[in-house]
């Protein structure tokens, strides 16, 4: 196995690890000042279905971090990108406020079939729609897989559920972007000119953050803010365990 | 395996077997006689999230078929069965006319949801409260799941995506009770008091008819009529233990060799 090479690239999660909601972490602009004094390129990273990356810059600037727009990438991003290497025309099952993200793509006549959360598409003749396409031969890409999200309102069906659905009505398997696909971490350190090895990620969420770029072959720091429970630490336990390149580097966290 | 002891219940499908549509397969009527006429009991079973035992008695009627309504079985009985076995309270997400064949169940302050082809019901805020009831630990019972089914205008989504979709979200699995699963022919054979080994299924789906059937340690008659295809019958294994014509072909053979 390659030893590991020095750190070029950092990637940082957002919702959960450089602000929670609309409060910054403490500390954290003045954190990002510091990385920032040193060599290594930084990406912002995170699976959203609905926010354009200016919705996200704006916040970030609202919460004083010092971030431009090329360094945000999102699944959005990632979808946007495969639309494009894949050159289809897609009908967009996203939330209205992703698609300035879109812009400049072709979605008359469409051959595919890019699937967000999306409930106001969510509903039988839509999904009809796209199950038609898909039958056709249309690629199925989702944006990610999330079982369920938090609302105000309590839980509810993340797009997951309905990407599953056209998956088995059609005995077909999306393609997905988000985290925590291989695709994903790939594609945020493709412009960056780093390899996997000489990156590390830093997210609240264990499974999609941490394993995820682990299984790339960055390095993980799992953040006890944002969603991080016990559940979750002993899955990171099971995975700092099989995972050799980490075993014996990092302090593992003692269960709570 | 045991023995095959003597034949006590027969399960006739329907449409595709007894009639297709609004035709009957010629001969069958007086087949159907033909084998009231012995000690047999029959059931009459199908797969449907959207007619009530009453319209598909009223169309075996109109096509002179002899059958009373408890001889009737549906995905949608299988269901309600359930539910009261469970004693459960559903949120029903059924055709509006399948309705009828859950009267005097409960539905208010549901704790279970029955799920079958409803496109009224798929969408977006209906399914969070199913999925709600889920995370709660209500049950998950599923009339059938049909990947798609033919309209008019095109092929379209049946009940099994969305059953899928409610399976993946809340990481549970659906009971689903349609054919070809074990407890549809074994909960078809409950009232008859006959054993599965006692019992013939004749149908012209191989996979769910037949297959289904013999799973369960039933006989299954495979009928050409319907939706068969020609070599369907190597599509099971075992294959069917009769592959013939149609129903009055099968009811000969019944006649002749297994009373």
């Amino acid at each position: 196995m390659a030893a590991r090479r020095a750190l070029k690239a950092v990637l940082v999660d957002l919702n959960g690890t450089l602000h929670i909601e609309d409060a910054a972490v403490p500390g954290a602009q003045e954190a990002l000042k510091r990385l920032r004094a040193t060599s290594v390129i930084i990406r912002f990273v995170t699976n959203t279905t609905k926010e354009s990356k200016q919705d996200l810059l704006e916040r970030l600037k609202k919460l004083e971090f010092d971030v431009s727009e090329d360094e945000i990438f999102t699944s959005l991003t990632a979808a946007r990108n495969l639309v494009e290497q894949k050159q289809v025309r897609p009908m967009l099952l996203v939330d209205s406020r992703a698609l300035p993200d879109f812009t400049g793509i072709q979605t008359s006549d469409p051959n595919a079939v890019v699937i967000g959360l999306a409930p106001e598409h969510f509903h039988y003749q839509i999904l009809n729609q796209a199950f038609r396409l898909l039958l056709d031969g249309a690629p199925l890409i989702a944006i990610h897989k999330a079982r369920y999200y938090k609302r105000k309102d309590g839980l509810a069906l993340g797009p997951g559920p309905f990407v599953t659905a056209l998956e088995y009505a059609t005995d077909t398997k999306a393609i997905v972007v988000g985290k925590p696909e291989k695709t994903f971490f790939l594609e945020a350190l493709r412009d960056t000119g780093c390899a996997p090895e000489e990156a590390v990620m830093i997210g609240d969420d264990c499974r999609d953050d941490v394993g995820g770029a682990q299984n790339t072959g960055m390095l993980g720091i799992l953040v006890k803010t944002g969603t991080l429970n016990c559940e979750m630490t002993k899955y990171l336990e099971l995975s700092i365990m099989k995972d050799q390149r980490t075993r014996g580097k990092w302090e593992i966290p003692s269960s709570r």
